[in-house]
């Protein structure tokens, strides 16, 4: 290895890291979407970017519901029938990739970002 | 130096000729069908991709011409039939025979072919924005039944009773989507197209970057929003039936043109339904008739038929997505 | 650095030897699943190849070399034209003009030089990609091969290396 090789490598670590930094902190203003789950079913999926006022969802479980509320900004629960509430402690997601949990009411709140095309190839009327 | 500007030359002549390999596309609109009808083709040749589109169109004159309630075109059309009830077994084209032989394959009676009477008295009703009595509509929906009709499988024809008046509107577009995509299907040159007929899409290949077609449902109330996209896979297609699509309203009282055939009234079981099947002719199909019948019976078919998924948005503004279209529905709300 | 215009049947013989083991593994990349959703991204492994020619037999020699293995397997593999092909070329391109200008200019040793062809190759992939898909996104797909790109290139370098130290070809 000479002198060359190791400025060159640490150059494409360097890049490497600038675009994982970039990639880290472009999707807040890209849109995001809610994903409801109740076991492995995926109840819904919404995209926050169309949510222009807080909303409260149910989610109807074993013991009762899981209600969350969402804003275009992300989500988190307001109240459970589970006994430890861990749910709620967890407090709002906002990033795509993170979750919420509760566990006994088997309930996953997961965010994800959007692919970088927001508009439908199409609208059926 | 010289001979690696000249290895440069040779890789980049070959990448030149590689631009003639990228992907063309294509686009054309028309007004068939009382729709307006938008086709979208990409591939690897302009002219023939513009030649497969200029053909997915006559197919969809071809069908239009054949199921077309208002107007004489070919000696073997609609037309022609309707005019000919109570006078016997009438030898019918192909594209009309196939329609009405799938839909006597189908035991629901909430679809109904022959309403033509019923249709007619609330077209006239809706020029002068007043609603038909009672009697008018009994008497109307006295001529029609699934009874009115029959099909001779081995002559090719078709028998009407006296009075009653066939309208395909139900299902016509979806078979005339599935033609024209059939015919697209046939130019190699294709790598992928989408055929926007109003209420009834159908997409063929995969897009251009590998990921799937993403389709907006309109919202039923607000024409400038969706409910949502769904995610579209090659050779999918999808239908929407809605009480926004074509209606008159009188006294606040919104009349739409899907009309329920026990009633003969306008249809107040859904505001929009939405229906995905590898068949556009299944999608228009069932779009309808998910759209007359009450919600969890509407729910009940979605389930039992393997074919379809649905969307079902009831009058309260409450969306139903079908358990198999979950995951690919994002919503907008 | 040998420089000569014209081709001995000495060197014609190695070479062809050596195109064969290009070729070879070129096609046995195809075989690793797609590390990608994009047609024709490959590890690169076949630059241990390329390396080695171009530092003993020189640019020309190397050119013809590299030209000659794409279109061996284009037609026996990739298919000549399509999508994987031309993003291939166009990584393959890339990477030769600044591994030959490096080479000639005595910048880096194998190892580096095995750091740059995968990088230059990634990029020259990823410009070819947004220009046939038409779609400005793939570029987001740039810091995960250029990620990729260190560990082959440093894996393409070192055995160009030794290929280099072991084998004589003069």
């Amino acid at each position: 290895m000479r002198k060359n090789d190791y400025l060159l490598f640490v150059f494409l670590l360097f890049l490497t890291g600038m675009g994982y930094f970039l990639h880290s902190h472009v999707p807040t203003t890209d849109g995001k979407i809610l994903i409801v789950q109740h076991g492995q079913n995926i109840l819904q999926k919404i995209n926050l970017q169309t949510i222009k006022v807080p909303t409260k969802i149910s989610i109807p479980t074993e013991h009762g519901h899981v209600i969350v509320n969402i804003d275009d900004k992300g989500a988190y629960v307001v109240s459970s029938p589970c006994r430890d509430k861990l749910c709620i402690h967890q407090g709002k997601i906002t990033n795509p990739g993170q979750t919420i949990v509760c566990l006994p009411e088997k309930v996953l709140l997961t965010l994800t970002a959007t692919g970088k095309e927001g508009a439908p190839d199409a609208i059926i009327r | 130096m010289k001979k690696l500007l000249s290895s440069l030359l040779i890789i980049s002549s070959l990448l030149t000729t590689g631009c003639f390999f990228k992907q063309q596309s294509y686009q054309d609109t028309r007004f068939l069908m009382d729709t307006i009808i938008t086709i979208s083709v990409t591939g690897k040749d302009q002219a023939a991709i513009k030649n497969a589109t200029d053909e997915a169109f006559i197919a969809f004159k071809e069908v239009e011409d054949e199921t077309d309630r208002y107007k004489s075109h070919k000696p073997r059309d609609l037309y022609a039939l309707n005019q000919h009830n109570g006078q016997g077994p009438f030898i019918v084209g192909d594209h009309l025979y196939k329609l009405l032989l799938m839909y006597k394959e189908q035991p629901y009676t909430a679809l109904d072919l022959s309403l033509g009477p019923i249709i007619d008295v609330w077209r006239t009703h809706g020029e002068t924005k007043t609603v038909p009595s009672l009697e008018e509509i009994k008497t109307a929906l006295a001529k029609c039944g699934r009874d009115k009709f029959s099909l001779d499988t081995t002559n090719h024809t078709v028998t009407l009773t006296a009075g009653s008046n066939l309208d395909l509107g139900a299902i016509a577009k979806g078979y005339a989507v599935d033609y024209a995509a059939s015919v697209i299907t046939k130019n190699k040159a294709v790598t992928s197209a989408l055929i926007n007929a109003g209420g009834n899409i159908k997409v063929i290949g995969t897009k251009a970057n590998g990921k799937p077609w993403r389709i907006g449902i309109q919202d039923p109330r607000n024409p400038q929003e969706i409910l949502g996209i769904l995610e579209m896979k090659n050779g999918q297609a999808i239908a929407t039936s809605g009480d926004y699509q074509r209606y008159y309203e009188v006294n606040g009282v919104r009349y739409c043109h899907i009309l329920d055939p026990a009633t003969g009234q306008p249809a107040r079981n859904a505001i929009s339904t939405t229906v995905v099947s590898s068949s556009a002719l299944t999608a228009d199909f069932f779009s309808t008739l998910l759209f007359v019948l009450p919600h969890e019976e509407a729910i009940s078919v979605v389930k039992n038929t393997p074919q379809i998924e649905a969307i079902i948005v009831n009058p309260k503004g409450e969306i139903y997505v079908s358990p198999g279209l979950r995951n690919t529905f994002t919503k907008e709300k | 650095m040998p420089s000569s215009a014209k081709l001995t049947t000495q060197e014609l013989t190695q070479l062809g030897v050596l195109l064969a083991v290009a070729i070879v593994l070129r096609i046995a990349e195809n075989f690793f699943p797609y590390l990608l959703p994009l047609p024709g991204a490959r590890l690169g492994l076949a630059n241990i190849l390329t390396i080695f020619v171009l530092i003993n037999y020189g640019t020309n020699k190397a050119g013809l070399f590299l030209c000659t293995r794409i279109l061996l397997v284009g037609i026996l593999s990739t298919g000549l034209f399509t999508p994987g092909f031309l993003i291939g070329l166009g990584g393959a391109a890339l990477s030769f003009v600044f591994m030959s200008i490096a080479v000639e200019r005595n910048w880096f040793s194998p190892i580096g030089i095995g750091l740059l062809g995968a990088f230059m190759h990634n990029c020259g992939q990823i410009i070819m990609a947004v220009y046939l898909l038409n779609s400005i996104a793939v570029f987001s797909y740039l810091p995960l091969l250029i990620a990729i790109g260190i560990p082959t290139g440093l894996f393409t370098g070192t055995l160009a290396n030794i290929l280099l130290k072991r084998i004589k070809t003069t």
